[in-house]
């Protein structure tokens, strides 16, 4: 049977695109997933390229996925970690994102500024928030005088 | 099998990324990691950390046993 390029559901990050790549050339798939990130970065090539083979490339065998990961219980936790292992290097992504676009729609952006909105609302927090603060001690004093009796009932 | 690149579990600080591309090249882990770290006043090796981390698999159970 000739080969054929499939998208690999084992062996990916978003699509399988480039683990199915990776698969079919038989190359390191951490090599070809760079290659996509910089001509996404430096030409958008990678982009458009990678939305156009998720939609044309079909999607690799399931059942055959299935088998290949009954066999070595450690390709499911391979996956599993990489799942998770994504959150944290995700998170921080979405934050250095965060902090360029802030800096890209408010022109007026400064840290200065920010600083300056902080110590203002800090300042009408104190004053204005005052009797709030106040009745929450109040509150949060009346389970703590509890507590200890609560603890005695106990022991 | 060729040798590929991975996360190492065994020489990992943050994500692995460092101590998987030593054992890559076998080199020291902490001059990858100086590079890194040098790297990081010129603020391109914190995305292309954060890349590495995303892109790189962790190294299979039964793969070559780590240094």
């Amino acid at each position: 049977m000739a080969k054929r390029l499939y998208r690999s559901t084992t062996n990916k990050v978003i699509g399988g695109v480039c683990g199915g790549i990776a698969e079919y050339f038989d190359v390191d798939p951490v090599l070809v997933r760079l290659v996509t990130i910089i001509l996404a970065m430096t030409t958008g090539v990678g982009f458009v390229a990678y939305i156009i083979a998720i939609i044309i490339i079909p999607k690799g065998d399931e059942s055959v996925v299935q088998a290949a990961q009954a066999a070595p219980v450690s390709s499911t936790s391979t996956i599993d970690t990489n799942r998770w292992g994504n959150l944290i290097p995700g998170f921080i992504l979405i934050a250095i994102g965060a902090i360029f676009l802030i800096k890209q729609l408010l022109w007026w952006y400064n840290w200065h500024m920010a600083w300056a909105m902080v110590l203002i609302l800090a300042g009408i927090a104190l004053i204005f928030w005052q009797p709030n603060f106040g009745f929450g001690s109040h509150r949060h004093s009346k389970p703590d005088s509890t507590h200890p009796h609560n603890g005695g009932a106990q022991v | 099998m060729e040798k590929r690149l991975y996360k190492s579990k065994t020489n990992k600080v943050l994500g692995g990324v460092c101590g998987g591309l030593a054992e890559y090249f076998d080199v020291d882990p902490v001059l990858v990691r100086v590079i890194f770290v040098i790297l990081l006043f010129t603020s391109t090796s914190l995305i292309a950390y954060l890349i590495l981390w995303v892109i790189m698999p962790q190294r299979p159970e039964n793969g070559l046993p780590s240094a």
